[in-house]
């Protein structure tokens, strides 16, 4: 055994000037290296983008929203959903939102928002803040905008913007607000229409008792697989993911032609393996004549050649990776690749550590990397020691 | 025939055991790569012309926009290349259901030219008297062609009392684009409707404006530019959906790009089985050499057989990619969910110039393969080749 490593790496890492088959090893190595990094990246790219839309739309429509089955008001008193909010409280913070359409108006600018009414923000939120370090939360007669939004009505934080609800009633009810904060998300059909209000504000403003409300919002503060217990009649609960179903479906139809089309370079580079180790077989068929002559078995010889595929694919497989996780590394902290934000949701390539898909395609390209060393080298077997003497 | 080319036949010939297995799958490497190329160009050419389309077909060719108090209809008709034109006037308002509320774009134009101008997919009809919506916007606000709705304009209210000028229509039709949000955003209402809502807008906003066929609508709007005033803009639907379609150009060349790198690996594949060859060619090219052949000719023999592995490579991916795109164009055998990208079989369309790049990319890895491998066996002087040992 300890002979067969010792001639696979004298075969593969041969000082020799012109050698061929460390040549021919490293080319296999570069390749294979390429199609690995390849599919890492698009692994990488598809998981980031993956999470960063889910993050952002999480970040508005928390992680599910409960509302009556028609959509009508709900009372915050009702008990029957008294046992559902205990169950789920463990997990997430259940908290009542009101949602409604109103006109935001300041100077000659104006606009139609959906004004969103909280008791807290959403801690995914990210807010540019009037005062950012004593405050984190809203109270009466504050209002915070898309960052859109605000240009769109051509105001700036600390300035009064003012908020009717649209009705058919004949009373007018403005409420002038101070904007305190922006946020800035990508996705235009928040940024541009979505305000947050303080609860009691919202509520003024819809007409609502303090004990109606649109629904309720779960929040979590830390990611959690927790399921969400089943919700009674009348209320219907929708998480996000639901909502923005043919987006998450979108998703998935694109990421597989894409490892299909990416994994071509890696299967590529697994058939170079096969290439370069057939080489070396037909250039060292005097030497394997030589050793099976001297009583050097067949298997053993097979194994010299399964250790160099092996160790093309570990080479191959640590190159790729690291050159994979060096560009997600650089991107992550330099932000080098920018893309359109208006078409995207995003200005720069998203990337994350997709890391079980890291796993599995190191794995599974190291397991094809031994069936391809497998393949050339069992010509081994139908190799005749006198023939490959005589030749040379 | 030339000496390079015999002797490049005649090393192509000799049995090279296990090693010809490695020709072949060098030569399959170079075919995935230009399949593969061809395929993804071809894929992505078709629903790039399919976006355009849209794009076209929901905007017109060109807009001319700004202060167009001194234009109207007819006189840029007269224009050289103008097929038909279309005025409008845009504004941000309401779209109202009792309870229901959405902040949308309120297009106001000429209904009776509509279905000539505009290439929608379009259920229903237009009509002077009655709006047309997005499909994603019926959905959400639970309406269809007949019912009613009302549209308002909070931009045009007056300060102090008083509401928004409303006005309440019928739907006539539901358009289905799938481009952006378009299909949430837009509302198309008739001019008049627009006139009279639109309390402070005192004129149209501009013109749509479709060209002849054999108008090229870049030089339409450079040969233009100086006949009309300063303050008028002209805008291609290019201009309009300037981020959209840069975005198309970049996913266009990250694929390029990216799918270069099967041929860089195969590229490395070819190198090898070059490199194998002049190895196991040595002394006949070292006797080659003692007997008076210039090291050209030895490169020569090398370089001939890499390209022909390469281009036979490269030839047969081409070939079966041209034909599947050929196919699918014809059969549609391929399908897509019908549902997101409201064709329901693979779009492919494929450009001379595609293939014409394609082919050069893969003939620029092909020859510095087989270059840089015949290199090797160059500097290796002929004493040095007849006494090589593996």
């Amino acid at each position: 055994m300890l002979l067969s490593f010792r001639l696979a790496f004298r075969y593969l890492l041969s000082p020799r000037k012109g050698s061929f088959s460390s040549f021919a090893s490293w080319l296999a190595i570069a390749g294979l290296g390429i199609g690995i990094s390849a599919l890492m990246l698009t692994a990488s790219i598809i998981h980031g983008f993956e999470t960063t839309v889910s993050r952002k739309i999480s970040s508005f429509d928390g992680i599910a929203r409960i509302q009556h089955i028609l959509g009508k008001p709900v009372s915050l008193s009702e008990n029957k959903l008294d046992s559902f909010i205990a169950k789920t409280n463990k997990h997430y913070d259940v908290l009542p939102f009101v949602r409604g359409m109103s006109m935001v108006r300041s100077g000659p600018n104006a606009d139609g928002i959906l004004i969103e009414g909280v008791n807290i923000l959403s801690p995914a939120l990210l807010i540019d803040w009037l005062n950012p370090r004593s405050q984190k939360q809203l109270n009466k007669g504050e209002i915070i905008l898309g960052k859109q939004l605000a240009d769109l009505l051509k105001v700036e934080i600390g300035n009064t913007v003012f908020v009717e609800k649209l009705a058919e009633k004949s009373t007018r009810n403005i409420k002038p607000f101070t904007v305190i904060g922006q946020y800035h998300s990508g996705l235009s059909e928040y940024d541009k229409i979505l305000a947050y209000v303080n609860i009691k504000d919202a509520q003024s403003l819809m007409g609502y008792s303090e004990d109606i409300a649109t629904g309720w919002v779960l929040y979590s503060n830390e990611p959690t697989n927790q399921t969400i217990p089943d919700i009674p009649y009348p209320y219907v609960l929708e998480t996000w993911h639901q909502r923005h179903a043919l987006l998450f479906e979108w998703i998935q139809l694109q990421k597989w032609p894409a490892f299909i089309m990416f994994g071509l370079i890696a299967l590529v580079g697994i058939v170079n393996i096969i290439a370069a180790l057939a080489m070396i077989i037909v250039e060292k068929k005097a030497q394997i004549g030589i050793l099976i002559s001297q009583g050097f078995s067949k298997p053993n010889i097979q194994m010299v050649f399964m250790i160099q595929g092996g160790f093309i694919g570990i080479m191959g497989g640590l190159f790729g990776g690291l050159a994979a996780l060096g560009i997600i590394f650089l991107q992550l902290k330099f932000e080098l690749l920018t893309i359109s934000e208006e078409i995207y949701f995003m200005n720069q390539i998203p990337m994350a550590f997709d890391k079980p898909m890291f796993f599995i395609i190191l794995i599974l390209s190291y397991i094809l990397c031994m069936a391809a060393s497998w393949w050339p080298s069992k010509t081994i077997f139908k190799l005749k020691p006198s023939e490959a003497l005589l030749n040379e | 025939m030339s000496l390079t080319i015999t002797i490049a036949n005649r090393f192509s010939n000799s049995p090279l055991g296990n090693g010809s297995a490695a020709g072949i799958l060098s030569v399959i490497g170079m075919g995935v790569g230009c399949f593969a190329l061809i395929i993804s160009l071809a894929v992505m050419n078709g629903f790039e012309s399919l976006v355009n389309l849209k794009l076209k077909g929901f905007d017109g060719d060109l807009r001319i926009s700004g202060n167009v108090d001194g234009l109207n209809s007819d006189k840029i008709e007269q224009f050289e290349g103008v097929m038909s034109v279309m005025p409008y006037i845009e504004r941000r308002g309401l779209i109202n259901d009792k309870k229901d509320y959405r902040v949308v774009s309120l297009k106001a134009v000429d209904m009776k030219k509509f279905d000539d101008f505009y290439f929608l997919t379009l259920r229903g009809i237009s009509s002077e008297n009655m709006i047309l919506i997005g499909q994603d916007l019926a959905y959400r606000l639970r309406k269809d062609i007949g019912d009613e709705i009302e549209i308002s304009s909070p931009l045009d209210q007056s300060f102090g009392l008083g509401f928004p000028p409303k006005k309440k229509l019928k739907i006539g039709g539901v358009f289905t684009t799938r481009i952006l949000d378009y299909d949430d955003r837009y509302v198309f209402i008739p001019l008049d409707v627009g006139k009279s809502l639109f309390k402070r807008k005192s004129s149209l906003d501009g013109f749509d404006l479709r060209l002849n066929d054999d108008q090229d609508v870049s030089s339409w709007k450079k040969n233009h530019r100086l006949s009309l005033a300063d303050e008028i803009t002209i805008q291609t639907w290019e201009d309009l959906n300037r981020s959209l379609v840069d975005a198309m150009q970049l996913e266009r060349l990250g694929a390029i790009v990216i799918l270069s790198l099967i041929f860089l690996v195969a590229a490395f594949n070819l190198a090898a089985t070059i490199s194998l060859i002049s190895i196991l060619k040595m002394k006949e090219t070292g006797i080659l050499q003692i007997m008076g052949a210039p090291s050209d000719l030895v490169r020569g023999v090398l370089l001939t057989m890499g390209l022909r592995k390469g281009i036979k490579g490269a030839l047969s991916g081409l070939i079966v990619g041209v034909a599947i795109v050929m196919v699918q164009s014809a059969t549609g055998f391929i399908p897509i969910p019908e549902d997101i990208y409201i064709i329901n079989s693979l779009p492919m369309t494929l450009y001379t110039s595609d293939v014409i790049t394609i082919t050069f990319i893969a003939m620029i890895f092909i020859f510095a393969s087989s270059w840089i491998a015949s290199q090797k066996i160059v500097r290796i002087s002929p004493n040095d080749a007849l006494q090589w040992v593996k």
